[in-house]
């Protein structure tokens, strides 16, 4: 082993890094509970959630909640909400007072994904606006869930991210649109996101559509937090709707599913510094692969 | 045509390249969905940031639940409701389950950043460079730094963070510094963990060890076996449970120890006790189950792997005599096999 610094030099050096590194981390750390405090208030003061967009989604509660999740429907009036757990066994009507729809985890094996659907009918209009939420439950994958139909037509996720991941800038996602269960080929898709990004698509022969996640986040100078309180920038997200229209038996079905995704891989990232640092790395270790003059111990 | 005959080391070779790649690579063959269903609570350094992986490692729950939940239920202070520890004595119960049959076995065979070590070290072999063993009071300076790893990385911190002491960055204190973050994506193609987030100073400083660490260890494991094994705080909290374990390492006294010394040459983490002590002082605490002491030991039954009353393999002499002539207990080929694959008749024309 290779002695560089003598034991009491390397041992002060330790505990000079030791402190620096701490007092570092309890500095930000006091920066953070402030601006997390921020944070919360702003949340409280937005109890009234407003929506982005015009078109119809279900906007989650912001607010962490423990064995359930409150989402608000905006844009359209239903008198009730279905919820579809991932493996489909069962599934379940809450109704939807004040536009707000409170959805328990009834536990179990039921997978973590549940699929929140709502309908509203108006004379010929029968309108549909779905989204997802995650419980940490056990169980199947959402397979079950995205292949049932749960409306006349329907713009579903071909797949769901994976637990700690999400959709993300600069990923292509597909996504299956069908009207009774069957695909809906050629058939004009909306996608808009809440950074403003609107672009119209078209599914293909078998009623597929890739989405490509557009990197349309502000620039990294901006706060988080709109109320001027934020400056502890978190991986940041930002929601999606995509919509589809179709007219069939004197009736026309409009589906909308949202979602969120977040910021592309690289966000505020820098992987020149990280190729940097690994490099010092190496160039730390590469001492112990001199041989020794005495001949090493090769 | 030279004939290959299935050893303990070979063995445990194939386990692991079978494990480095179900682990790695597992959801692309397995479903989009596998590590969500399989488990979260594998105690190995197998990586949720890997894309494709196939399982995610337990240190993941455990930061989280002790940063989202017992941490801000403190701060709330709503006491601690059964509900919010449930989920945390879950994940315990999981790992403990796993703990109960494989114990450390987990390092030694499953884990991928242990794999992938010895892999380096294979090639540090391959290329001649030297061998550096820690000597036994080298050793003794090592071992608390897994320690505070655990107490201070995976437990503190995320606790911290739940006060709102701390960063919220440092509520996955390990994840942020561990290597096999960017290890195993990089494996996986994704070059993202390897760059470092500017959007906070203590992310930067987080990538920056993170990405420290990485180049460190992978020139380091050409010439040091196991470099990050020994202060991975996976490697403490196995030791906690190590006495609880059903598959454990045996040693019985002999006399013949005294003068041997061969199980600490080969074993990867170089440590005194297995050849010094018998009884449970010998299954020391950075063991990793590997079972190199067993295979290099040239007494029958003295060094033992035991799964319950099952033995799954003991020392033998014979087996020893076998052994060396195929590898030497530092890891390096006899001189009949040269590292760097020349024959050794090839060096005696040379000479």
């Amino acid at each position: 082993m290779i002695s560089l610094v003598g034991k009491a030099e390397l041992k002060s050096r330790t505990v000079l890094i030791m402190a620096l590194l701490s007092g570092l981390l309890i500095t930000n750390g006091v920066q953070s509970k402030t601006d997390d405090q921020g944070h919360h208030r702003s949340t409280h003061n937005q109890q009234l959630v407003k929506a982005w967009t015009d078109t119809p989604i279900l906007i989650p509660d912001k607010k962490r909640t423990r064995g359930f999740k409150r989402l608000t429907l905006k844009g359209m009036h239903a008198d009730q909400a279905t919820v579809y757990p991932a493996d489909v066994q069962e599934s379940w009507s809450d109704a939807v007072p004040d536009n707000v729809i409170e959805v328990k985890n009834r536990g179990g094996k039921k997978g973590g994904y549940h699929w929140i659907g709502a309908v509203s009918e108006q004379e010929n209009q029968i309108r549909s606006v779905a989204t997802v939420i995650y419980f940490p439950n056990p169980g199947p994958a959402p397979r079950p869930m995205l292949s049932l139909q749960k409306s006349a037509l329907e713009i579903s996720p071909v797949k769901l991210p994976r637990e700690h991941q999400h959709f993300r800038a600069g990923e292509s996602w597909d996504f299956n649109v069908r009207l009774n269960g069957k695909p809906l080929p050629n058939r004009q898709i909306i996608f808009e996101t809440e950074n403003k990004t609107r672009q119209l698509l078209k599914t293909n022969e078998d009623g597929l559509v890739s989405i490509a996640f557009p990197y349309d986040f502000p620039d990294k100078t901006e706060k988080v937090n709109q109320d001027g309180h934020g400056g502890h920038e978190r991986r940041k997200k930002a929601g999606f709707v995509v919509t589809v229209e179709h007219g069939a038996e004197g009736k026309q079905f409009i589906s909308h599913f949202n979602y969120h995704y977040t910021t592309g891989a690289f966000y505020n990232k820098n992987l020149a510094l990280g190729v940097g640092f690994a490099l010092f790395g190496m160039i730390t270790a590469a001492p112990l692969l001199r041989k020794s003059r005495k001949g090493g111990k090769a | 045509m030279k004939t290959l005959s299935m050893n303990l080391g070979r063995f445990r070779l194939s386990v692991q390249v079978v494990m480095l790649v179900t682990l790695l690579y597992g959801a692309t063959w397995m479903g989009h969905y596998l590590s969500d269903m399989v488990s979260n609570a594998l105690p190995a350094l197998s990586c949720a940031y890997d894309p494709v992986a196939s399982d995610y490692c337990v240190l993941i729950p455990t930061q989280h639940q002790l940063n989202h939940r017992v941490g801000e239920a403190i701060v709330r202070m709503q006491g601690f409701a059964f509900s919010m520890l449930l989920p945390l004595l879950f994940t315990f119960i999981n790992f403990f389950i796993l703990f109960v049959i494989f114990n450390k076995a987990f390092c030694g065979w499953i884990c991928p950043l242990g794999t992938i070590q010895e892999l380096i070290f294979r090639l540090g072999r391959f290329l001649g460079r030297p061998l550096h063993h820690l000597k036994p009071h080298q050793t003794g300076k090592v071992r608390p730094i897994k320690w505070l790893m655990l107490v201070g990385l995976v437990m503190a911190l995320p606790l911290l963070a739940g006060f709102g002491v701390t960063p919220h960055e440092t509520g996955d204190a390990f994840c942020q510094v561990c290597p096999s973050r960017i290890i195993t994506s990089m494996a996986a193609g994704s070059t993202e963990q390897l760059a470092v987030s500017t959007s906070s100073t203590t992310d930067t400083i987080f990538g920056a060890i993170r990405a420290f660490l990485v180049g460190f260890i992978v020139i380091a494991a050409l010439a040091i076996r196991q470099p990050f094994c020994r202060i991975c705080p996976m490697l403490s909290l196995h030791a906690i449970f190590r006495r609880f374990s059903l598959t454990r390492l045996v040693k019985v006294q002999n006399d013949h120890c005294d003068k041997c010394g061969i199980c600490t040459k080969a074993c990867p983490m170089d440590i005194p006790e297995i050849w010094k002590e018998h009884g449970p002082k010998a299954f020391n605490e950075d063991c990793t189950l590997c079972g190199k002491c067993a295979e290099y030991c040239p007494q029958d039954s003295v060094i033992s792997i035991k799964t319950g009353p099952l033995t799954v393999f003991k020392s033998s002499r014979d087996y020893y005599k076998k052994r060396v002539k195929q590898v030497k207990p530092n890891g390096s080929k006899p001189a009949g096999k040269s590292n760097n694959g020349r024959s050794s008749r090839f060096q005696e024309k040379k000479a």
